[in-house]
């Protein structure tokens, strides 16, 4: 796959961005790094995206580990694009290419100063703004149990496995129906979208949106027909039209910033 | 720097000295203080040190040929926020560990993987997994190279199955010799006829892709229409294969509601004398009446659990939903130990130990080699001098002062039993983000007369907590009983970390 080099699209490649200056070449900060021409050690200057636990690493020196035919000069500051591949008593990333400063796109720029967490989680709705078949804004007016596994918890009560293998990832889907308000992306027909979620607290789907009637905000919606998951997804007749997995996928009207920028919408 | 060392120095002083305190008050109740060697070690690596994510359901694997590597896993998001899901690595015995990227996973996942377990072959050249996959859900059987540990390579891949547990071997001498042998017990849903219990497995898995994983479908008898979710294979060096599990016979209440039990389910062995080229059908019971004449040896029948959808407050927030461990003699096949979980008056779900010396076939009882009621997560292993350890989880107290205690229980023989209490931790703290809150499962393995665990628990940096002593990578406070993160000042909340030990 040919590999995307524009910075914003390196952005959404890699997950830790940071400005750094180049320390020492064929180097590492950890015994645990194999040495060769593309480990460098990096200060951190300034975390301009990150996951929690990698946003407090400003002033320190980490390992990064280039891609090939990539080089860099001791003293030369940059914009690293960079994943964590190893976390030890220091750490080490794979960067997925580096920028000069200077050449630090808008968005980068803007982000630049802010809180690195939150830099990553608009990084992560844009995604998900990209990837939607439709947005809309609105209110859950109601939540329920999938009619076909209404009919088959109705039969569980003599037969417990009616409803299908039971498993301890077992989804527990519900059905949202949302109030349309307003339609930002894509095409939707009608006042009410229905959006399919995992209620479950298991592992597997803690982290997708659970909603509840009342809830009010954006919802990034991709049609259940093209965003099914592939395991124990019980694919049913009452599927709702659309289904939600990411966290990212409901955004709260008070959310300030977020995806109101995204969409160009004002505050 | 220097700061950080001393105290996480100081931590190691202070754990020997409470070790000495905690022995003596032990003593009159069975529980014994750790013998010289025992290492206990907080996993999570200092530059991890503000990390809160509930890192549960730990497993472990040893290279067999170099006791020094080590990799542990746990339902650990990759710090990074990558494509790749972590291991813990250990290259020094389990003194200090790192985390590495290597599992195929989702970018920016929750969880870096769903279930996961691995395990090295015999030379600790390649090591094994199977994990469901983040993002998917699918199971999928892995496999990378020691000592270098590239991105695991996904050898198969299919949907809708549950809890791959994983052992991998390589023959030693005879025909095959030099083949991986991996063995991945799993609850497949699309097994025909409710029979989900199932071994999938490669005879020759350390060449190609492509590597041949063939399902054996070791249930051989009527179900409620699946199985329990427990699988655990085995394997001796002679070629002896076991595989023990849960056979679902009937079931009452609804797993929606959180109220479903398994009123009748057996506890079956099976077994195969050739790495599992038979199917697994060398154990069967006799011809009616003293058996049913199939293959699998139901050890116990009809005992009743809970099979939770939530873990609650009366379990210590972990849902339960029965437990089940086999291990087999490294120098004698024939000998082979059962750990599992039923439920009993008073009691959630009570772990019972019990032993065959004859391939299965018979077994001790009626009454149990050990008990150990209120109590998950059985994990056994023998060493090579023969003893027997069962590593568990329980919980003691109710209200506030309900906690998780984490023994690991020693016999010479499996008549006399001596309890090492690793971790009493509270359990009602930190509230749970998510089923499992300590994971479906831990794991202990031996290695020559080693025993080598992992386990997870509070992390609340309380020497009380650890009473026969422990070590911190990450930054922490034993005095405030506080975490601090890399910058050793800023206050972390307390999570759920995996813990490795070896005695």
């Amino acid at each position: 796959m040919p590999r995307r080099s524009g910075p914003d699209a390196l952005a959404q490649e890699a997950r830790f961005v940071f400005k750094g200056t180049v320390k020492k070449l064929r180097a590492a900060t950890m015994r645990e790094v194999p040495i060769d021409a593309r480990t460098v050690v990096v200060r951190v200057d300034e975390v301009i995206q990150a996951p929690e636990a990698m946003s407090h690493y400003a002033g320190q020196d980490i390992t990064v580990l280039l891609p090939a035919k990539k080089k860099v000069k001791k003293g030369q500051q940059s914009v690293f694009y960079t994943n964590g591949l190893l976390f030890g008593d220091s750490v080490a990333v794979q960067a997925v290419d580096h920028h000069e400063v200077e050449k630090i796109p808008a968005a980068l720029a803007l982000a630049s100063g802010g809180d690195p967490v939150r830099n990553l989680a608009v990084k992560d709705v844009q995604a998900r703004v990209s990837s939607a078949d439709v947005i809309v804004s609105g209110r859950v007016t109601s939540v329920r149990v999938p009619s076909d596994m209404v009919a088959a918890r109705a039969a569980g009560v003599a037969d417990p496995t009616a409803t299908g293998p039971i498993s301890e990832h077992d989804p527990d889907w519900r059905v949202g129906e949302i109030q349309v308000d307003q339609v930002h992306k894509g095409s939707h027909k009608g006042r009410i979208a229905e959006v399919r979620f995992p209620n479950s607290p298991d592992v597997m789907w803690y982290n997708a949106p659970k909603f509840h009637p009342g809830q009010e905000g954006f919802f990034i919606l991709h049609k259940s027909t093209r965003e099914r998951v592939a395991a124990r997804a019980a694919p049913t007749d009452d599927t709702g039209e659309y289904v939600a997995l990411h966290p990212a996928d409901f955004r709260p009207f008070d959310e300030p910033g977020g995806i109101r920028n995204v969409l160009g919408l004002p505050e | 720097m220097a700061t950080r060392k001393t105290r996480r120095r100081v931590t190691a002083r202070k754990a020997r000295s409470t070790r000495s305190r905690v022995a003596r008050r032990g003593a009159a109740r069975g529980a014994v203080h750790a013998p010289p060697g025992f290492l206990l070690i907080n996993m999570i690596p200092h530059s991890l040190s503000g990390e809160t994510s509930q890192d549960s359901e730990p497993h472990l694997t040893v290279n067999p040929a170099n006791p020094n590597m080590i990799i542990g896993t746990a339902f650990s998001p990759n710090p990074g926020g990558g494509a790749l899901g972590p291991v813990y690595k250990s290259l020094n015995g389990g003194n200090t560990w790192i985390v590495q990227a290597i599992v195929p996973s989702v970018a920016g996942s929750g969880i870096g993987t769903g279930d996961i377990t691995t395990s090295f072959n015999r030379t600790g050249s390649k090591l094994y997994g199977g994990i469901l996959r983040a993002g998917t859900g699918a199971l999928e059987f892995l496999r990378t190279n020691a000592p270098a540990f590239p991105p695991m390579t996904v050898l198969a891949s299919r949907p809708n199955a549950d809890q791959p547990f994983t052992h991998a071997t390589t023959v030693p001498s005879g025909p095959g010799a030099g083949q991986d042998r991996v063995y991945i017990g799993d609850n497949d849903f699309a097994a025909p006829g409710g029979k989900t219990q199932t071994v999938d497995q490669s005879l020759n898995a350390g060449v190609g892709p492509p590597v041949a994983f063939g399902s054996v479908r070791v249930e051989k008898r009527t179900t409620v229409g699946q199985d329990g979710p427990q699988c655990r294979p085995v394997v001796h060096s002679d070629g002896t294969a076991y595989a023990a599990f849960y056979g679902w016979r009937a079931l009452t209440g609804s797993f929606p509601a959180n109220t479903l039990v398994v009123t009748s389910a057996d506890v079956v062995v099976v077994r195969d004398d050739k790495w599992g080229a038979g199917g697994f059908v060398n154990l069967k019971e006799p011809p009616l009446p003293a058996g049913d004449g199939l293959p699998g040896k139901r050890v116990i029948k009809g005992v009743s659990f809970p099979f939770m959808r939530n873990g609650t407050a009366a379990t210590g927030q972990q849902r339960i939903g029965g437990t089940i461990s086999i291990a087999v003699h490294p120098n004698n096949s024939s000998v082979v130990y059962l750990a599992w979980g039923d439920r009993q008056p008073g009691s959630f779900l009570t772990v019972h130990v019990r032993r065959s010396t004859d391939r299965g076939v018979t077994w001790s009882g009626p009454g149990d080699l050990l008990t150990i009621p209120n109590a998950t997560n059985a994990a056994l292993a023998i060493a090579s001098t023969g003893e027997i350890g069962l590593l568990c989880q329980q919980v003691t107290g109710t209200g506030a002062g309900q906690r998780w205690v984490t023994h690991l229980q020693r016999s010479p023989n499996g008549i006399v039993w001596t309890d090492l209490v690793l971790a009493t931790v509270p359990a009602t703290t930190p509230v749970k983000t998510f089923d499992p809150y300590i994971g479906d499962y831990d794991h202990l393995v031996a290695v020559g007369s080693k025993f080598f665990g992992i386990f997870s628990a509070n992390n609340t940096p309380n020497m009380a907590n650890f009473p026969n002593g422990i070590t911190y990578q990450r930054n922490a406070n034993f005095t405030t009983h506080t975490l601090l993160n890399v910058n050793n000042s800023s206050p972390v909340a307390a999570s759920i970390d995996p813990f490795f030990f070896k005695v």
